[in-house]
């Protein structure tokens, strides 16, 4: 594992998604006692472990850039609790917006041009073979050569070429189509087919119906009793066929298996870069064939456009453009334009990484998106020390983390405007008439505050080497003067039924208020400083 | 008299990949998922084939590193869930939901690029999956993705219906455990279920400690790989994907078995009897050059020997023993079309020399058995005749390890499928074999929504 460099997480508790009790913040860091059934077991609300946070793998800790924040309810989505629906398909190499038919009848698959390595798996180009001329349409079939066709598939990366299957073309357009008999001739497709008739000429015979269709669903509860089934069938007319012979079937195609020549080619190898990997074989399903002489390139998988939507109150978040071609954004409700940023700053002539049982001050930095100031307060919560008897508390809560003092846990941010971007400051690094003074008039731990950022002071002593992490609450309010009235912007939902669970209606409660009203939001992260040494 | 339900489907001769037989807009397509510890396989009812096999450990973690962040990247190869989970932490349990919930997630929106509220779900299951495994499989279909319906069918049975049989003894070597179950006349005879942990996962242990003792390891130098200087290898350099590699791409199930007695070591006599080469795996390149793992031919062939050893102990029975014993226990009139019906599904089986060894095994036993064998088996010996092997007939045409899942897509296609679990219906419990004599209801598990 590579050290693991600093950064900044934020956590989202999916709190309607979940239905915790409760808003998604504890700040007492309480845990819901574990019921004994078993597996309805909900989040439980989120504890701040600190060293053992495993970000990596955590999915509920996010950086900034990939949250949502849903304006009416008011509350941070991350990509777990938003709801997907798609909005086109489309090829990733050739970008063309594939109609939903097509889409279905293609099998997810690009219909036109696009195939990709059976190798690497990168975009193969069309090539064509300069020695052979194309085909001309008037000239007559000549039976005694074979078809030598001028143009095959080529990667670029790995050099593989198409012609070393025995894959070639005749044009270079619609090569799908060009493959597609080919393909249709694989004996499984048949033999499907085949097994699917034999077991429908049973099923018609046999299935009354007022009794469940399904066979299957009385054997599968493996009860012997439900013989029920059979008097019935008995007291049929004519009909005494059980439903327990479903006759002799003959396969229709017959590969005989392969695997003892695959062993006897085994057998005798010294090197393997001729057998293929797993990977490549799950590209061939049907075949799986341990050679890679024997791997065919396959066409390239679709992709789609997804819109994102707020589970409890239906609201779009996000809205891409229909066109493959362009990134914008119909609708971009990300949480950077509503939640302060914070990043990290080391003092000047003070390094990373830190060091075991030595105090370090270093700087957060909170930066605000919003027009309004904010007041922020920031917690970090108390560590416990175990008790014997929770025997169910994983390893990290015996361990607190080391002592983080926030040396000004309440300050205030500055307003954003446009103006900011343009303060020759920023630009050419000079101290323009709103900055503070500089870094020994250190107040009340706040490092800097400038246009639309402050930057406080925070020590840190780390108790145990390895990665430091540790969670912090993040409590800001602002006043916000706007009409508290829904959503006349938005794009509503477009009639789908309500059936997610709760679906609480926030932008209903809130009242139609002109004057000024203070909102707090609250939000745990993880701050992390990376590796102690000692 | 016809069932006009199936009617609409029944279309002679449509044996394109292409065109479909169902509507265009797939609203009568089922989703068929086999979700098992390392793969799921995915994909359409109707289909020939699984649209997708994923690798269960693929795209789960992300890392952050100076020069950024990927946020889609395959961490170590991992099982999905294992066989005890119930005895397991909670806090296992929300990761494996997590996990499970991503992948399901990244199928739909990825691979099969579909509506998860449109299509019913078939999820295959094996008899002796714990119900807490399914329970949230199922609580993760209906509260995330709300599938319209869930229904869990016995991937045996399945496997059955793709060469055309309802009776059969279905042999499942998978990843975490070898699975026998008897199958007459559709009804899956749970209780007679034999099931050993002699599986991938074995085999992967055995090959690891294989490579370790005689294994070796060629540095990049400047003398050929022949004469360079060997190591041994290091424990941290074998991770389980290293291994998986090897095994799926090099090992074999020798044809020639060994019959050495309980006290001598068998190494030797695998040394002596095995006609693999010896092999060079290309392990890592650096700036200096090739790094080349050497696998002892013999390892290569032996890896699997793991697979049949018979190891007089009630759990770790191996292939043979558990058909045997599954044979043993079920009614003396059923064994001979039981007998005469030996499907083998799953990964592990995939492995070249597999079938015919087993088939080997088997016979001898039968024909040949030694003293314990004759107290054990001494009433199924005789059916050594009847012997046969159900896919004799259609032969490769499907693949082991896809077998069961288009089993799913035959039932699906054909509008059957286990008991149905609706999503307005759904309370937190799943039916199951094991709890099917209590009212589905009366559990006590939490009630949903």
């Amino acid at each position: 594992m590579q050290p693991a460099t600093p950064f900044v997480y934020y956590h989202c508790a999916c709190p309607d998604f979940f239905q915790t009790s409760g808003r998604s913040v504890d700040a007492s860091g309480s845990r819901d006692a574990v019921n004994d059934s078993s597996s309805a077991s909900d989040r439980q609300p989120y504890v701040p472990f600190g060293t053992s946070i495993a970000t990596d793998t955590d999915f509920s800790l996010f950086p900034l850039s990939r949250l949502y924040f849903c304006e009416d309810c008011h509350q941070i989505r991350c990509p777990s609790c938003v709801q997907d629906e798609v909005i086109s398909y489309y090829c990733p190499n050739c970008l063309f917006e594939v109609p939903t038919a097509s889409v279905k009848s293609e099998k997810n698959r690009c219909a036109r041009n696009c195939f990709q390595c059976p190798i690497c798996q990168n975009t193969l180009s069309v090539v064509a073979n300069p020695d052979v001329p194309p085909k001309e349409p008037g000239t007559p079939e000549d039976e005694t050569k074979p078809a030598v066709n001028p143009y095959h598939l080529f990667c670029g990366v790995c050099r593989w070429d198409s012609q070393e299957v025995g894959i070639t073309f005749e044009k270079p357009t619609s090569l799908a189509m060009q493959l597609q008999k080919s393909e249709d001739a694989s004996p499984d497709i048949k033999e499907f087919d085949h097994l699917k008739e034999h077991f429908e000429k049973f099923l018609r015979y046999n299935t009354p119906q007022s009794l469940p269709t399904s066979f299957l669903s009385l054997s599968s509860s493996g009860s012997f009793s439900k013989m029920g089934y059979n008097t019935t069938m008995q007291n049929r007319k004519g009909n005494v066929a059980r439903m327990d012979d479903v006759g002799e079937y003959k396969a229709s195609e017959n590969i005989p298996h392969g695997d003892m020549e695959v062993m006897d080619e085994l057998i005798n190898i010294q090197e393997d870069t001729t057998v293929s990997n797993l990977e490549q074989r799950f590209n061939q399903v049907y075949d799986q064939p341990y050679d890679t002489n024997q791997l065919k390139p396959q066409r390239i998988h679709l992709r789609i456009k997804r819109s994102k939507r707020c589970r409890t109150c239906r609201h779009i978040l996000i809205k891409p453009e229909q066109k493959a071609q362009a990134t914008r954004f119909k609708i971009k409700l990300v949480a950077m334009n509503y939640i302060p940023n914070i990043t990290m700053q080391m003092l000047p002539r003070k390094t990373l990484p830190l060091r075991q049982n030595v105090p370090t001050q270093l700087i957060l930095k909170f930066t605000n998106p919003l027009y309004e100031e904010i007041s922020v307060t920031l917690a970090t919560p108390q560590q416990h020390q175990t008790k014997g008897d929770q025997a169910d508390a994983p390893e990290d809560l015996r361990k607190p983390w080391g002592r983080v003092t926030l040396l000004s846990p309440h300050f205030t941010v500055g307003a954003y405007n446009e103006t900011i971007e343009y303060d020759d400051e920023l630009l050419y690094g000079k101290p323009s008439a709103l900055s503070t003074p500089a870094a020994a008039t250190w107040e009340n731990g706040v490092y800097e505050k400038r246009n639309n950022y402050t930057s406080i002071l925070i020590e840190v002593v780390p108790d145990y080497e390895g990665d430091f992490k540790f969670p912090l609450l993040v409590n800001y309010s602002y006043k916000s003067d706007e009409d508290q009235l829904d959503t006349g912007g938005y794009e509503d939902d477009d009639g789908d039924d309500d059936d997610d669970e709760g679906g609480q209606k926030r932008s209903q409660t809130l009242e139609r208020q002109p004057e000024e009203r203070t909102k707090t939001y609250s939000f745990w992260c993880v701050v992390g400083l990376g590796e102690v040494v000692q | 008299m016809s069932s006009d339900a199936f009617s609409s489907s029944i279309r002679p001769g449509s044996s394109s990949l292409y065109t479909r037989s169902h509507s265009i807009y797939g609203i009568e397509d089922r989703i068929v998922l086999d979700i098992g510890s390392l793969y799921i396989k995915c994909g359409f009812s109707g289909e020939p084939r699984p649209r997708h096999i994923l690798p269960t450990w693929s795209r789960q973690r992300r890392s952050q590193a100076s020069d950024g962040e990927a946020y889609c990247i395959s961490s170590e190869f991992s099982e999905l869930y294992e066989l005890d989970m119930s005895t397991r932490s909670s806090s296992n349990y929300s990761a494996f939901e997590q996990r499970l919930a991503r992948l399901l997630h990244d199928i739909y929106y990825r691979l099969l690029l579909a509506d998860p509220k449109s299509s019913k779900v078939i999820i295959l299951e094996s008899p002796l999956l714990p119900v807490s495994i399914k329970q949230t499989i199922a609580k993760v279909l209906f509260q995330k993705l709300h599938v319209p319906s869930v229904s869990f069918t016995s991937a045996h049975l399945l496997a059955l219906l793709t060469i055309g049989q309802t009776t059969g003894l279905v042999v499942d070597c998978g990843h975490l455990e070898m699975t026998v179950l008897p199958i007459y006349a559709a009804r899956p005879l749970i209780p007679f279920t034999c099931s050993s942990p002699l599986a991938g996962r074995a085999m992967n242990a055995r090959l690891r400690k294989l490579l370790v003792d005689h294994g070796r390891l060629i540095l990049p130098s400047t003398l050929h790989r022949s004469i360079a200087p060997r190591t041994h290898i290091p424990q941290t350099l074998l991770t389980p994907d290293v291994i998986e590699d090897i095994k799926t791409r090099i090992c074999i199930v020798s044809p020639v078995p060994v019959s050495g007695d309980s006290l001598s070591d068998p190494v030797d006599l695998w040394k002596d009897f095995s006609a693999a080469t010896d092999l060079y795996h290309p392990i890592a390149t650096t700036g200096e050059g090739k790094s080349w793992l050497f696998v002892p031919g013999w390892v290569r062939e032996r890896a699997a020997e793991v697979l049949f050893e018979n190891d007089n102990d009630d759990d770790q029975k191996s292939v043979v023993e558990a058909i045997l014993d599954a044979l043993c226990k079920v009614q003396p009139d059923i064994r001979k079309p039981l007998v005469s019906n030996v499907l083998l599904i799953g990964g592990t089986a995939m492995l070249p020399g597999f079938r015919t060894r087993l088939h080997q095994e088997l016979l001898r036993v039968m024909r040949s058995p030694t003293e314990s064998e004759k107290r054990h088996y001494s009433s199924v010996l005789r059916l050594h005749q009847y012997l046969t092997f159900a896919d004799e007939n259609g032969g490769d045409v499907f693949k082991s390890n896809v077998r069961a899942w288009i089993g799913g897509s035959l039932a699906g296609s054909l509008k059957t499928s286990g008991p149905e679990v609706l999503k307005e219906r759904w309370n937190g419990t799943v039916p199951d074999w094991s709890t099917s004599v209590l009212n589905v209801g009366n559990t006590t598990a939490d009630v949903q929504h």
